[in-house]
Formats: structure tokens, C-alpha cells, sequence
């Protein structure tokens, strides 16, 4: 199947493609796991919420290169004291997930730096030449998530 | 250039005077001084040396009791098959306390984590329901034990007398009506349902402890909510308000006479009962008195029998004394 457009020919897009990992795999190498959710083994109620008793199911981890866009860390205030707050943008080559075959989608969890952060939004729009086959990145919008809502890590008790 | 006065001591002060003078201003201000002048020295025992604590009933007291109460209630939601203790705050802590010492509800990084329950004192306001119409009206409790009844030798002696006992003469304390607001996190609703059905149904009771203060407690509604906004984890939340029927005792009260203590103390009087001891015997008042018996009617020896003869005192001619000083024989 050929790419449609005159502009970015699969030549080009086989160099970008190359620049752009050997730049994050080779020398960037800020690497994240993604946990996706098992939604078939994960057990819902009826108020749609995985049930405290099994709580949720996550595939093992994949490790991936990324670009990382880090919003400054804020605290909030509230009558139980600080809360800790960020929102937190991972740019993930479409190439390299293709690769393990992992598509990020909301709900998923992003770990970096110890902090696991949840999928608010999946951004899927830099189409080069405004073509949909040459999609160029995958960008998720997460925010750093509570532990007591995760089964991936025990609880600070 | 005049006097202006002591920068260093603005205020006149007898402390700086020296001398003699210094008593005498010191005499004369506490005559000036505002005085009782009904003075009661029932009311006036020392509170020094007793054991007995003060009733007093403080906001911190009512607090503390409901924090017992949810201590009572071992609250735990299950959180992946797990038991998980849900922690209760006061609201609103100082900022350190919250990120150095309640870390087990926050993660490495200062997140919080769920479960959580909160309360906090909203308002609180007079009792329409328990009006004291005169707040100088005192409630005496009466302790039997004194020290001043301890058995020792004398009391066996006065075999009969009235103990002392202690009575505490203590104000009727203020009646009021507290609102506690709590605020419940949860992660689902599931583990919400289990703290919700646990508050429901331990209110209209009287929360604190079985041998302290104990305060009638009550929930009108709790309002349920699940927060799902942008860039923050999903929360279910609920919130009710618990009404507290509690009464405040300082331990000091301002009267118009001056400052009381709200808690008195003053002793019953000690008695010595006499009784009255009646002997029987065949006495007859009426019937005359046998000879032998009859005693003279004489001023000098009312209780002399008649035939008893009265001998006369030694004699000794001359000088009784020798040149010794003693009696000769």
C-alpha cells in the first residue's frame, strides 16, 4: 500500500524515523513503563469501579523511550492537609510502541521517577503532511495518580 | 531640662520604692483593693493537699470523646482483598504535621492515599432545650470518704460521732450544641457503603468513653458525590454533619463578687452525739428512807449517813513543827 501525499515519501519518513530513535534511545534514554489495564480480569461492580476485593488487573510493564514534558509539582491545600499535585506529557514515538505492539489508552499507568501517573487523554494528531497514515507520535496527557487506587505497588502501610 | 520620667519604668511601680515606705504604699493599696465582704470560711479549705480532681468539662474534652468513639469504631475498608485502617484527622493540621508525621496516608512523594475521614468543629451554639435560668445554681456531690474520718484512737473513745463528708458544691455546667462536619475519601463507593452504614447506625447514641465523658451524638444526613475532574484522580466523597449534645464547665468562673471556683469544696460540720443513757433501778422517791440510810440534812455533809461518827482532826500541843520544818510525831 502506498503513502498517499507528494511530501514526506517513505524514504523521508524512514530518516526521521531513524533520527528520532536513535535521539531517544541512544541520547536521551528517559525510559517509562507503561502497565496497561486487563480489563478481562479486572472485576467491576455495579457502580462501574473495579472491585476493592481484586481491585485492578494490569499486563506486566513495557518499557519505552519517551520524550517527557514535566509540569513543576504543586501542592494543594484542603481541610486534610497537602495534597501533591502534576500533570505530567509523555511523547512516545508511534514506531516504537508499534514495535511492542502497545497501544497507551486512558486509564493506563506511566511510571517515572517512582510515580505512577494515569492516562487522561491519548494525542494522536502529528500527521506529517496532514496525512493519517504518517502519524509521527503518540503524546499522553497523564496526571500523577494516588497508590491507593493502583494494585501495582503495596500501600505505605 | 525637667523631669519627664523613668524611660526604663513608665509605670509607677511600688517595686522601686525602698525601705519601709514601700510597706506602707503596699498597705495602703490593699486597702483600696476591691474586697469580698462576705467571707464564708466553710468555702475556705485548701485544694493543695486532696487528690480530687476538679470537674471541669472542656471543648478539648468533647473532642477528644468523639475521637475515642471513632477509635472505638476500628473503621476498615477492603482495599484488594486486604483490610485497610482508615485513618481519622482533625482537619486542616499544621503543614508540617501533615508531611512528617502522618505519612501513612501519603505516598514517597507527599500524595495522598485513600481512605481518609476528617472532621471538623463548625460551629457550636447554646442548648435552647437545657436553658439554666440561673446560672449561679450549684449541684453539691457529696463524697463519703474523708481523711478527716480515719480511724485512730480517739475515734474509738468517741465512740458516736457524726463523720465529716466532703461535698463539692459544682456550678450546673453550660449546655450547648456542637456541629462536627466530616468529610469521607474513599477510592469506590463500595468502601464508602461500609463507613457510611458504620456511622448510620452507631449515631443517636452517646459517644466517649464507658468510664469518662460521654456526649449524645446525631447525624440528620449525609450527602454522597463522586468527584471525576481533568487532571485528578477519581474520589467519592461524602459528608454529613454530626450534632453533638454536650456542656462546658470551666473550672472558673467570673461572679459579680469576683472569680469562683466552679468546683467547690467544703466540709459537713462534726458532731459529737451525746445520747441520753436512762438507768432503771427500784428507787422510790415516795417511800421514807430507812434510818440507816438517811443522810443529815446538813449543809456541810449532805451525803454523810446519819450514824457515821465524824472524827475530829490530830491535835499537837505546842509548836507542832520541830526545827526541821516537819510535824513531830
Amino acid at each position: 500500500m502506498s503513502l498517499l501525499g507528494r511530501f514526506f515519501s517513505p524514504r523521508d519518513l524512514k530518516l526521521i524515523a531513524s533520527l528520532n530513535a536513535q535521539l531517544s534511545g541512544d541520547i536521551l534514554q528517559t525510559e517509562v513503563f507503561i502497565y496497561k489495564i486487563c480489563p478481562e480480569q479486572t472485576v467491576i461492580n455495579i457502580y462501574g469501579e473495579s472491585s476493592p476485593q481484586n481491585g485492578k488487573m494490569f499486563w506486566p510493564g513495557v518499557e519505552c523511550t519517551c520524550l517527557i514534558d514535566r509540569a513543576d509539582i504543586d501542592t494543594t491545600y484542603d481541610q486534610f492537609g497537602p495534597d501533591r499535585n502534576q500533570t505530567v506529557v509523555f511523547k512516545f514515538r508511534e514506531d516504537n510502541l508499534k514495535t511492542v505492539n502497545l497501544y497507551p489508552e486512558v486509564g493506563d499507568i506511566v511510571e517515572f521517577n517512582k510515580r505512577y501517573h494515569e492516562i487522561d487523554n491519548v494525542v494522536q494528531e502529528q500527521f506529517l503532511g496532514g496525512q493519517p497514515d504518517k502519524s509521527l507520535s503518540i503524546i499522553v496527557n497523564t496526571h500523577y495518580s494516588r497508590l491507593s487506587k493502583l494494585s501495582l505497588v503495596n500501600r505505605q502501610v | 531640662m525637667a523631669w519627664t520620667g523613668d524611660p526604663n519604668n513608665p509605670v509607677p511601680n511600688i517595686g522601686n520604692v525602698k525601705g519601709d515606705l514601700s510597706q506602707e504604699i503596699a498597705q495602703q493599696s490593699s486597702n483600696l483593693s476591691e474586697k469580698k465582704t462576705v467571707v464564708n470560711r466553710a468555702y475556705q479549705t485548701r485544694r493543695d493537699t486532696d487528690n480530687q480532681k476538679d470537674n471541669t468539662v472542656s471543648i478539648l474534652d468533647i473532642d477528644t470523646a468523639i475521637m475515642k468513639q471513632l477509635e472505638k469504631f476500628q473503621m476498615t475498608v477492603t482495599d484488594e482483598g486486604n483490610q485497610i485502617k482508615v485513618p481519622f484527622y482533625f482537619a486542616s493540621p499544621e503543614k508540617w504535621k501533615s508531611i512528617q508525621k502522618d505519612g501513612v496516608i501519603r505516598d514517597y512523594n507527599g500524595k495522598m492515599i485513600l481512605p481518609a475521614v476528617v472532621l471538623e468543629r463548625t460551629s457550636s451554639e447554646k442548648d435552647e432545650q437545657m436553658m439554666m435560668f440561673n446560672r449561679y445554681i450549684n449541684y453539691p456531690v457529696m463524697r463519703q470518704h474523708s481523711e478527716k474520718n480515719r480511724y485512730t484512737k480517739f475515734s474509738i473513745l468517741i465512740g458516736q460521732n457524726a463523720p465529716v463528708n466532703e461535698v463539692y458544691d459544682i456550678i450546673m455546667p453550660k449546655h450547648m450544641v456542637f456541629t462536627y462536619h466530616f468529610i469521607l475519601w474513599t477510592e469506590y463507593i463500595e468502601q464508602m457503603n461500609s463507613l457510611v452504614e458504620k456511622f448510620s447506625f452507631n449515631t443517636d447514641d452517646y459517644w466517649g468513653d464507658l468510664r469518662g465523658l460521654r456526649f449524645r451524638t446525631k447525624i440528620q444526613s449525609i450527602s454522597h458525590a463522586v468527584e471525576l475532574q481533568v487532571d485528578t484522580d477519581r474520589l467519592v466523597k461524602s459528608e454529613f454533619d454530626l450534632i453533638v449534645n454536650g456542656y462546658i464547665l470551666p473550672d472558673v468562673m467570673d461572679k459579680l463578687a469576683g472569680k469562683q471556683m466552679t468546683a467547690q469544696k467544703f466540709f459537713t460540720p462534726k458532731k459529737l452525739i451525746i445520747g441520753q443513757e436512762t438507768v432503771m433501778t427500784d428507787f422510790n422517791p415516795v417511800a421514807p428512807l430507812p434510818e440507816n440510810t438517811e443522810k443529815w440534812r446538813s449543809q456541810d455533809y449532805p451525803n454523810l449517813q446519819k450514824d457515821v461518827p465524824i472524827i475530829p482532826p490530830p491535835t499537837v500541843q505546842g509548836n507542832p513543827l520541830n526545827t526541821s520544818g516537819s510535824i513531830l510525831q
